[in-house]
């Protein structure tokens, strides 16, 4: 039984899902639950593929920022087998854990809808007007959501020793 | 210290940058996806049956509205199969390690657990129970070991499916004996992976052959990857069957695997055929242009090699992509595919990478339209027979087909000379 979503949504999970894993890790704080919230976000976007293929990023945005924002509606329903076991997530290096414990943790403190502007805007570098459209609320409020988190953000990492001019890892990825 | 706008991006992505989806994620959401098409049909059914029903009952009851109605699945209430189904003393066994180890899941079992199948095995006796939960099903394996029968892992089950479902499980200390169940569809086994010279997947299936609920197979030691495969048929990525314990296999003491380096280039000319960046765009092989090049349904990891897409434009004016595919330790595959405008990718030539080797890759393109060579921080020339070397740029290059040899620096400055060949 050939299935009518075909390569194509084969070809944007294999091509998209690990920029999604990394806004849904943001989000949630957690790599475990990223995973789970990435495949639940994932699983509804088969459903509703014909409806959403024209955009279907924009889509996973969205349903990953309700979701993280209202976590009570979703549950971890892979008891069987976290995806977290399969990842290739680390690489050890002391420092890299440590940023990463750091940006977690700060974001952490911020309520969910500063973080979520503050992921979408930064991490993913989209312009107000998406951000808005994954959130569903106004230009205004991302701009002010997104203004909000990043004085907070700024606060908690400012002091942080890891803050220091980035450079390439090596390889572009 | 103050941070500015690029400063905030940077470290965002200094904390997500090595995150990488899981190779089964695909496989999971197309599962799990399925499964949702399921419980959504069984929904809009409930809801027109509803619609008759409700100036009668005045009741809207929908299947998986409230998660506290009880599941009807033959798991729960079909009498024990196998060669253990009456030794009274295993199944108590079986019965006490499972109520100790449901106890502390979160979903509530209800009333007694089902032994769905006991039975003996070149590893020991070994068993496969369901039990009723508050919000559906909980369901798993009973493995033997030195300790006696333990229980794997518990699955909980929200629909009476059992697509998805860990429908095997290797045990014994090799985990060289796969054990099958018979949930009443047929299924295809395959006992390793194979390639072809070129790099094409070659795996063969047989039937599997159920007795009394299950089917006991001898399988190579499955110590550090997963050779083999099952399949419900066809046999196609969607039917793959999971096996329980893969992730002790590949993930032994759940750590981590290091991710694979991504590395892209782009050859001088492609934006004009491809019209897009393709490295800002992740762009990948579409699955089925790779399709001969991929495993149809088995679990895999990596070892850490390099992952490499080449993007560029041939003489002639089509675009090109090399990309490598890599299973577990098997040997790095890679494959160039080229497309005209307007026509879809098609997979051309391909070799193996030696990501030891000054040159790891280097593929000669049909219809005289040069030679891909890569070698990640290096920089490339090149000459024809006795004729001047001509520089190629640093990582990757396509040559022309009528070069002979290339020349690799390194990083350090080391020069080696490789012959193109044929």
């Amino acid at each position: 039984m050939r299935d009518s979503r075909g390569a194509e949504f084969d070809d944007f999970v294999r091509t998209r899902s690990a920029v999604l894993l990394r806004v849904a890790f943001l989000l949630t704080g957690d790599r475990h639950a990223a995973e789970d919230l990435l495949q639940e976000v994932l699983e509804q976007l088969y459903v509703r593929w014909r409806r959403v293929q024209s955009s279907p990023e924009a889509y996973a945005r969205r349903a990953l920022v309700n979701r993280s924002i209202n976590r009570w509606r979703w549950r971890a329903r892979r008891p069987e087998q976290s995806l977290g076991d399969h990842d290739g997530v680390a690489r050890d290096h002391a420092d890299t854990v440590a940023v990463r414990e750091l940006v977690v943790g700060a974001l952490r403190a911020l309520p969910a809808r500063q973080r979520a502007a503050v992921v979408l805007r930064y991490l993913e570098d989209l312009p107000v007007v998406d951000v808005a459209a994954a959130m569903g609320c106004s230009e205004g409020a991302v701009k002010s959501h997104a203004s909000r988190g990043l004085a907070r953000l700024r606060g908690a990492l400012a002091e942080s020793s890891l803050v220091m001019p980035i450079t390439g890892t090596g390889s572009s990825r | 210290m103050t941070m500015n706008d690029s400063d905030v991006r940077g470290i965002l992505h200094r904390a997500t940058d090595d995150l990488v989806s899981p190779p089964g994620l695909l496989a999971e959401v197309r599962r799990g996806g399925r499964r949702r098409v399921v419980r959504r049909r069984a929904v809009l059914a409930a809801v027109c049956a509803a619609v008759v029903a409700v100036p009668v009952a005045g009741v809207l009851d929908l299947p998986g509205n409230a998660g506290d109605a009880p599941i009807a699945s033959p798991l729960l209430d079909e009498p024990t199969r196998g060669d253990l189904a009456t030794d009274d003393g295993y199944l108590r066994q079986v019965r006490a390690v499972w109520q100790r180890q449901i106890a502390q899941s979160d979903d509530p079992p209800r009333g007694e657990p089902n032994i769905v199948w006991a039975g003996d095995t070149p590893a020991g006796p070994a068993a496969y129970v369901a039990h009723a939960t508050v919000h559906g099903m909980t369901v798993g394996f009973v493995k033997p070991t030195v300790d006696g029968p333990r229980v794997s892992t518990l699955t909980q089950v929200t629909d009476t499916e059992t697509d998805g479902l860990e429908q095997a499980a290797l045990l014994g200390p090799q985990r060289d004996v796969l054990l099958v169940l018979d949930f009443g569809q047929p299924v295809e086994f395959s006992p390793q992976l194979r390639y072809a010279p070129g790099g094409k997947v070659e795996r063969t299936f047989e039937p599997v052959v159920f007795r009394d609920g299950a089917a006991v197979l001898s399988v190579p030691p499955q110590r550090t990857k997963l050779t083999v495969a099952l399949s419900r048929t066809p046999v196609e990525r969607e039917n793959m069957i999971h096996i329980d314990g893969t992730s002790e296999i590949y993930f032994p003491d759940h750590k981590d695997r290091p991710g694979p380096p991504l590395v892209r280039y782009t050859l001088p000319g492609a934006e004009q055929v491809w019209g897009i960046d393709p490295v800002a765009e992740d762009v990948i092989a579409p699955t089925k242009a790779l399709a001969e090049y991929l495993d149809p349904v088995g679990a895999h990891t990596h070892n850490g090699s390099p992952l490499l897409w080449v993007y560029g434009a041939t003489p002639d004016g089509r675009r090109l992509l090399m990309e490598t595919v890599q299973y577990d330790d098997d040997p790095s595959h890679v494959i160039a595919l080229l497309a005209g405008p307007q026509l879809p990718f098609e997979a051309v030539a391909s070799t193996t990478a030696d990501w030891s080797a000054p040159l790891p890759v280097r593929l000669r393109l049909p219809d005289d339209q040069g030679v891909v060579v890569v070698a990640e921080g290096s920089a490339l020339s090149y000459r024809v027979g006795d004729g001047q070397w001509t520089d190629a740029g640093r990582n990757a290059a396509l040559l022309p087909a009528t070069a002979t040899e290339v020349r690799v620096t390194d990083a350090n400055g080391t020069t080696t000379t490789v012959p193109v060949g044929s």
